[in-house]
């Protein structure tokens, strides 16, 4: 009896023994994998606070360049048969990296184009709905706000707005209202009348 | 003979209250139906020529068409599909200051707003639901034009 329970408690011992050899503590001097570094990739999207640099690289050269006073404006694919129509008009402003990001940009089919576009696909990342104006719909997004300082969340009236607003307008055809042909996304907030 | 009145005048009563029943029930339908579903305006066809579109009410329900875009402005083609008028708007990206803002028909018929110290400004409609029209304007001076829509 004496020995079986000698047995016993030796058999539990190098059991113990066993369980704790394929358990590495983090301490212990057992060589760890090395765990792989997440390298993150940017890629170029057209969507609003995004760098310029982003919409050449998927929109080519722009067409024109209006220099800032106060606004610098980019001009993307003209019409070739209308020299007042762009697909893209954009208009830059400095990030807090001191680089210049979309903060306004308008994105409109040219004259006979049918296709619906969706405005949804230009918004920042991370937007949760923060109401509507007489034209669009607002919203806020913590990345913008990353993006921009404070001060470049305003209103028209240039009355200062939660840091991270921006708005979305859809324009219309004008013989079809649920035909959309355009998007205006800026930063800050459109209050007009007329 | 009085179980023969009793019943007439029963049947009477039921026919009256579901007869209102059925009256209030239909005039709840159509007052649904009735319901405006465009603004009130105060002008129509040509007639909205030259007029303002707040004060007609045409800009209730209006959306943008075409907007051409400027270092210190930007200009937008309305449009309101219940009067069928177009009219310019431009805003000011450098504050309250001097603006003009035209509207041009195809046809030639033209109106012209300018005027200082405002943030936005619009000018008076053309109608045009089939016809194209676009909008010229800036700060200052006209910068440029929206395409024909």
């Amino acid at each position: 009896m004496k020995r079986s329970l000698v047995l016993l408690a030796a058999l539990l011992l190098l059991l113990t023994a066993c369980g704790s050899s394929v358990s590495p503590s983090p301490t212990s001097g057992v060589t760890q994998k090395p765990t792989p570094t997440v390298t993150r990739t940017h890629r170029a999207r057209l969507i609003i606070g995004a760098p310029i640099q982003d919409f050449v690289s998927i929109l080519g050269e722009p067409a024109k360049v209006l220099s800032a006073n106060p606004n610098k404006v980019y001009y993307f694919q003209p019409n070739p048969s209308d020299e007042n129509q762009y697909h893209y008009q954009v208009i830059v402003g400095k990030g807090k990296d001191g680089e210049e990001h979309i903060s306004e940009f308008f994105f409109q089919l040219w004259n006979g184009e049918q296709k619906q576009v969706d405005c949804s696909s230009i918004k920042a990342d991370h937007a949760s709905p923060a109401g509507k104006t007489p034209d669009g719909e607002i919203f806020i997004s913590p990345d913008l706000n990353d993006i921009f300082p404070a001060g470049a969340f305003v209103d028209t009236n240039l009355k200062p707005v939660e840091p991270g607003t921006f708005e979305v307008i859809s324009s219309l055809a004008k013989g079809d209202p649920t035909h959309v042909l355009g998007c205006h996304v800026l930063i800050g907030e459109y209050i007009l009348g007329g | 003979m009085q179980r023969i009145r009793m019943f007439l005048f029963s049947t009477a009563l039921l026919v009256s209250l579901f007869g209102m029943t059925a009256f209030t029930g239909l005039s709840v339908a159509s007052a649904h139906t009735t319901q405006p579903s465009h603004p009130q305006v105060t002008c129509s066809g040509n007639g909205c020529d030259g007029l303002n579109p707040a004060m007609t009410g045409c800009s209730a329900d209006a959306y943008t068409v075409q907007t051409a875009v400027f270092s210190d402005s930007f200009v937008e083609l309305r449009y309101s599909p219940t009067c069928g008028t177009n009219w310019g708007r431009v805003t000011s990206k450098v504050g309250a200051t001097f603006l003009i803002i035209s509207i041009q028909r195809i046809d030639g018929l033209t109106y012209t707003f300018s005027g200082g110290n405002f943030n936005y400004a619009y000018v008076a409609m053309v109608y045009a639901p089939q016809v194209a029209a676009r909008a010229c304007g800036g700060v200052n001076s006209i910068s440029g034009c929206t395409a024909y829509v």
